[in-house]
């Protein structure tokens, strides 16, 4: 995360130095320096009481874009680049490495400016908005809001092509689409803002950041329930591994081993979320089977495979009640299934099996595969992944057979007992500034965020 | 759900007031810019009214709706025009969009809860009156460009508008579930103090920039709000999956036949309503579920489980190692610290042989130990009253050392008050989420 690539750096110190002199140049043209200034302090204040964490780049309010669009308006392109400039003094927490503060200003300070002079060029007035200049400016403001947009999307999405090397097309895409209608609606929101900063008073305008900042801190709240729930959730499935020490850690293997296969068929982000958990709880039902039955080593008397063939029933009457898992619960009860029927509890066949227990079959069977049992050792991942193709079409569906193979050739697998090891199997790493780093000790799978994609939603 | 007339005076207030608001501008009549307005928003209440989120605590949301009412409360111009809705008009406009709203959402197979929507009709009502009180000198309709001074008036206005949802509210929660009133303030200031900042700023906003923008003001409004609704939707709907999944693997220990059957959920109802008769704070309550309904996961480290599973047949030192061990695995998920604390010292008697109480044992413990020792006890004939009675009588032969006195008789407040209802205790409300 640290090396960045020299082209990187170059990029990052050639926007910095090009931001500098624009800088330098606006100054003199800086009018109405009491309003920029409040709306520095603004902007400074608003970023740092902000809890920076992970968040969804969908719902993150960004606050500096509405704040920059008001400056505009207020103040001026000149002032609007200070502005936008001044929120990376914010992020004093959370520490960001100083590159990624450095180029963050940088960018805000050139979309901001940028904006600023395509609203002054298209005729629009500054600190004056009287109710008669009303449909016209929010003709002006919408084109200074898409320039604002496609400049932060650009600089950002070249930082992305620079430091990852991927095909541009498809970082262009990564790189978050500030043009898009959300923030189209924010700019109008900035409007609203400098129409109250200049027509009522300044105070009365920063009411209009209460929501902004309240579903902020309500959107970190969730973050941090969702993770307070995938602790608890791997806690509690651990507490029940404990009865059989060779199961340690599978329950959450196979969740990342689902998760593997979701994404390399591109289900959508739901599906995959609800995966990981379907695979992280897929053996619950264990709880019901005495621990001597799952640790015999010899043939199983009739009773003691009932027990065992019982545990999908038991797994699903104990979820049953969680709603968001409703979808999943499928993949719990039918993932002993086979697809030429001969599988339990009800010896479906094919695609009548649901589409979750086939993937969760697959994990499963390649987990236990490369894990020691107690009446055999663990299995290579050559071979494991020999057996899948061999048992595709009897056992597995092949097309969840083929994503597994092809996921497990791209991003490796963790095995039994190597808790923070690293990959053991030969991949294409993708090896960027987001990933590599943080993957194999993320708790439960390796998360795809890229970092610079998370530059400007963080901001 | 049914509940008499008389016991619902916020729903008869709020709408009656709104009826008395309909009557009165049908027989004034209104002006047409007044009735073009009050069409636009009544509009929006209705539509907000239809996209009502559920809070954490079984508690009705509609931002949108609300945030539409204030607005049009505190409305003084639209555009150049002054247009000022009388007091009576407000509630008229709101208490009809809401009952289109809720009738819907029946057609719909939805329960709405109309004391909620009484109670924002009268708390917007309550606003409305106040701000109308002081700008009473200053001709509304004619006001100048110059709308600044307005601003205290109307922060006024929504913070009278709050005092009052805020108090019916509690009132409301407090007659129903039990709750000592001050708790009921203190919890219902913490749930909604966030989004009702975020409704009466947007309020606020909407009077003022309906006189700069127009009509534009309120689209433009209610996007922020709009995602502020789906933010706290996300969250709640995260908590409620929480409590569901940890309900759901509390059953671990009994799948596992470590204990009977139910026992914990069983034991956890019983304990959060010996806890919110005691006064606990919502927060509390939710340690002291999650604790109640963990608080023999210690058991899963036990080689073979103890017969029938009651914690009450083995030694106080067995006990506590099972408590420690569930401790440990509650405390590995590094986010249920207090759970953890709380499930920990669950064995620990109230206090010892010629020593004080002891002050740090936290009173969620004592609560769980009493809760499960009584159903362990009642689990021989749980539907026999004597049995119950017997049960009872055992915990206050064992109250001042085993049990906490002030615990053992809200204990058996409870216990009584469920047996006249013939409500089981497992059905106490907050269980989930009725579907959107």
């Amino acid at each position: 995360m640290t090396e960045l690539p020299r082209a990187a750096r170059a990029y990052v110190c050639s926007v910095a130095v090009v931001c500098i002199a624009a800088i330098g140049f606006a100054i003199p043209h800086v009018h109405h320096v009491a309003d920029m200034l409040g709306l520095c302090a603004l902007i400074v204040l608003c970023v740092s009481v902000l809890t920076v964490s992970e968040t969804d780049s969908q719902f993150d309010v960004n606050l500096g874009f509405v704040l920059g669009i008001t400056a505009i308006l207020v103040t001026g392109a000149a002032g609007a680049m200070l502005v936008a400039g001044s929120s990376a003094l914010g992020y004093v927490r959370g520490g960001r490495p100083p590159v990624k503060r450095i180029f963050n200003a940088a960018q805000c300070a050139l979309s901001g400016g940028a904006s600023g002079l395509v609203y002054g060029a298209l005729g629009g007035q500054v600190h004056t908005l009287q109710p008669g200049d009303f449909p016209r400016v929010i003709f002006v403001l919408s084109c200074a809001v898409v320039v604002y947009g496609l400049v932060n999307h650009i600089l950002v999405w070249a930082v992305i092509c620079f430091s990852q090397g991927l095909s541009l097309r498809r970082q262009w895409r990564e790189a978050v689409p500030l043009t898009s209608s959300p923030y189209l609606a924010y700019g109008f929101l900035g409007l609203l803002m400098a129409a109250l900063w200049v027509n009522v008073n300044p105070v009365t305008a920063t009411l209009l950041l209460i929501p902004l900042l309240v579903t902020r801190t309500t959107f970190a709240n969730y973050v941090e329930q969702q993770q307070a729930y995938d602790a608890t959730v791997a806690a509690l499935i651990q507490a029940v591994e404990t009865k059989d020490q060779y199961t340690r850690g599978h329950s959450e293997r196979v969740a990342g081993g689902s998760v593997l296969i979701a994404e390399q068929l591109g289900l959508r982000q739901e599906k995959v979320k609800a995966l990981r958990y379907a695979g992280m709880l897929h053996d619950v039902g264990k709880m019901g089977v005495p621990t001597k039955v799952l640790q015999k080593h010899g043939r199983l008397t009739g009773a003691e495979a009932d027990a065992i063939r019982a545990h999908p029933a038991r797994g699903l009457e104990m979820l049953g009640d969680i709603e968001f898992l409703q979808e999943a619960l499928g993949g719990i009860y039918h993932h002993h299934e086979r697809m030429d029927g001969k599988g339990y509890p009800l010896g479906l066949k094919g695609m009548e099996i649901p589409e979750f227990a086939r993937v969760i079959m697959v994990a499963d069977a390649f987990d236990s595969m490369t894990s020691n049992r107690s009446y055999r050792p663990a299995m290579s991942i050559e071979n494991a992944i020999d057996e899948l193709v061999a048992c595709s079409g009897l056992q597995f569906d092949p097309v969840m057979v083929d994503a597994m193979v092809t996921a497990l050739r791209i991003r490796g697998w963790r095995v039994q007992g190597a808790e923070k090891a690293r990959l053991p199997y030969p991949k294409v790493s993708l090896s960027g500034i987001g990933d590599g780093g943080s993957s194999p000790a993320s708790p439960v799978l390796p998360r795809q965020v890229s970092a610079y994609s998370s530059v400007e939603t963080d901001s | 759900m049914t509940r008499r007339v008389r016991e619902r005076p916020l729903v008869w207030a709020g709408f009656g007031l709104a009826l008395i608001g309909l009557v009165a501008m049908a027989v004034q009549g209104a002006s047409y810019d007044q009735l073009r307005v009050a069409s636009v928003f009544g509009a929006l209440i209705f539509v907000g009214e239809l996209a009502r989120v559920s809070l954490p605590g079984e508690r009705e949301v509609s931002p949108i709706s609300m945030a539409a009412a204030l607005g049009y409360a505190l409305l003084f111009a639209m555009g150049a025009a002054g247009v000022s809705p009388p007091v009576l008009l407000v509630a008229g406009v709101q208490g009809s969009a809401v009952a289109m709203a809720a009738l819907l959402h029946g057609l719909a197979g939805r329960l709405t809860n109309l004391d909620v929507l009484g109670r924002q009709i009268l708390a917007v009502a309550a606003g409305a009156t106040t701000f109308h009180a002081f700008t009473a000198r200053i001709q509304l309709g004619k006001l100048p460009a110059k709308s600044g001074a307005l601003v205290p008036i109307m922060v006024a206005a929504v913070l009278v508008a709050a005092l009052v949802d805020l108090l019916s509210a509690a009132a409301d929660r407090s007659l129903h579930l039990g709750t000592p009133v001050l708790a009921a303030i203190r919890d219902e200031a913490r749930a909604v103090a966030g989004l009702g900042a975020a409704v009466a700023a947007t309020g606020i906003l909407i009077a003022l920039a309906s006189n700069l923008m127009g009509w534009w003001a309120l689209p433009v409004l209610i996007l922020p709000l709009l995602t502020t609704q789906f933010s706290f939707r996300r969250y709640a709907q995260i908590r409620s999956t929480y409590r569901q999944t940890i309900r759901a693997l509390s059953k671990i220990t009994e799948v596992g036949g470590y204990v009977h059957d139910g026992h914990s959920i069983r034991v956890s109802a019983l304990a959060v309503s010996t806890g919110r008769e005691v006064g606990l704070t919502e927060t509390e309550l939710l340690d002291l579920e999650y604790a109640a309904l963990m608080h023999d996961i210690g058991q899963l480290s036990l080689a073979e489980p103890i017969p029938r599973g009651s914690t009450l047949t083995v030694t106080p030192a067995e006990r506590k190692r099972i408590a420690s061990m569930g401790a440990e695995i509650i405390r590995s998920s590094g986010t249920l610290d207090r759970v953890a604390v709380i499930v920990e010292r669950q064995s620990d008697p109230y206090r010892r042989n010629r020593r004080p109480a002891d002050d740090t044992l936290p009173v969620a413990s004592r609560i769980i130990k009493a809760a499960s020792a009584y159903d362990d006890l009642v689990s021989v004939a749980p539907e026999d009253p004597r049995c119950r009675a017997d049960a009872v009588e055992r915990l206050r032969l064992g109250m001042a050392y085993e049990y906490d006195p002030r615990v053992v008789e809200a204990l058996a407040r409870v216990v009584s008050r469920t047996a006249s209802s013939g409500v089981p205790i497992a059905a106490l409300p907050s269980s989930g989420r009725r579907p959107l």
